[in-house]
């Protein structure tokens, strides 16, 4: 954490270097701090007492909300690693009672840093369905297959463009 | 809307403490469970003194749920929410002592159980 405050400082005083004229001599020769003091060209991760923050900008995918999804399910110590499959029920399969399932929910909403109403959490029955959930929660939507309606719109559009340049 | 008017018929023979039917007893039961485990960081600051662990504390609330998992009858179950409620939050507000370990666990119930079997009264001279 000491290597990334000098690199910090080292960077900050590139842009410091233009306006050698103007300022003392000693802001040169600051000891390194914790906080950086030169606001404008912060970097999230340089800063050391980073309270984490929520990023807006995180873009949601099936395969990252999936893999977080399982590697939650696997760190619960009651349920075992090797039966855990995307489908694999947590009352019949896993072995897991209601109570199991709201700690299962509460470390989701700790993962997600999102609220996960009680309603919503007594359907969940395996692990698809929380990844649904989340899925729908997140409008991802790729995993999905089109409608079929869509390709049968073509078909018609590109049937009439036909009919109108035949014509 | 009034409780009279959420009552299917069987039930207007007995009146209901809180729910009506199994399903909202058990959401209540669930709410229950998941504010307990939502205030774990809390009561471990809060009663600091008790080096309690968050497993601990875990293993804890889960045996007292677990205690009462045969019940079936509709009113013991809302008064044992109640209950639990009422002891979240005496927890939550720091109305119970620093030291009162009794709550978290169990085996340090002080009171003396009654002699079940026949080499325990014997032991007590019966």
């Amino acid at each position: 954490m000491l290597s990334s405050t000098f690199r910090l400082l080292t960077r900050t005083s590139s842009f410091i270097r233009p306006v050698i004229g103007s300022l003392p001599r000693r802001s040169l020769f600051l000891k390194p701090t914790l906080v950086s003091f030169n606001e404008k060209h912060r970097q999230p991760s340089m800063i050391i007492n980073h309270i984490p923050v929520r990023q807006s900008h995180v873009h949601y995918t099936y395969p990252m909300i999936e893999s977080r999804v399982m590697l939650v399910l696997r760190l619960f110590d009651k349920i075992d690693g090797n039966a855990l499959q995307l489908d694999s029920k947590f009352a019949q399969d896993l072995g897991l009672d209601s109570l199991d399932i709201v700690e299962i929910t509460a470390a989701l909403e700790d993962e997600f840093w999102t609220e996960i109403p009680d309603v919503d959490s007594d359907h969940f029955v395996t692990p698809r369905h929380i990844i649904q959930y989340l899925c729908d929660k997140y409008d991802v939507y790729e995993h999905v297959e089109p409608v079929s309606a869509g390709k049968e719109y073509m078909e018609e559009a590109k049937a009439a463009a036909e009919r109108a340049h035949h014509h | 809307m009034s409780l009279t008017t959420r009552l299917p018929q069987t039930l207007k023979q007995v009146r209901p403490v809180l729910s009506t039917d199994h399903a909202e007893a058990k959401r209540r039961v669930l709410n229950l469970y998941k504010i307990w485990l939502r205030q774990i960081p809390y009561i471990r600051v809060d009663y600091i003194k008790n080096n309690w662990t968050e497993t601990r504390l875990r293993d804890a609330i889960k045996e007292n749920f677990m205690r009462n998992k045969d019940v079936t009858d509709l009113r013991v179950i809302d008064l044992l929410v109640v209950r639990g409620q009422m002891d979240f939050v005496e927890t939550a507000e720091i109305w119970r002592q620093q030291h009162n370990t009794a709550t978290m666990d169990r085996r340090k119930d002080t009171y003396k159980k009654k002699p079940f079997g026949f080499l325990e009264r014997f032991y007590e001279g019966h």
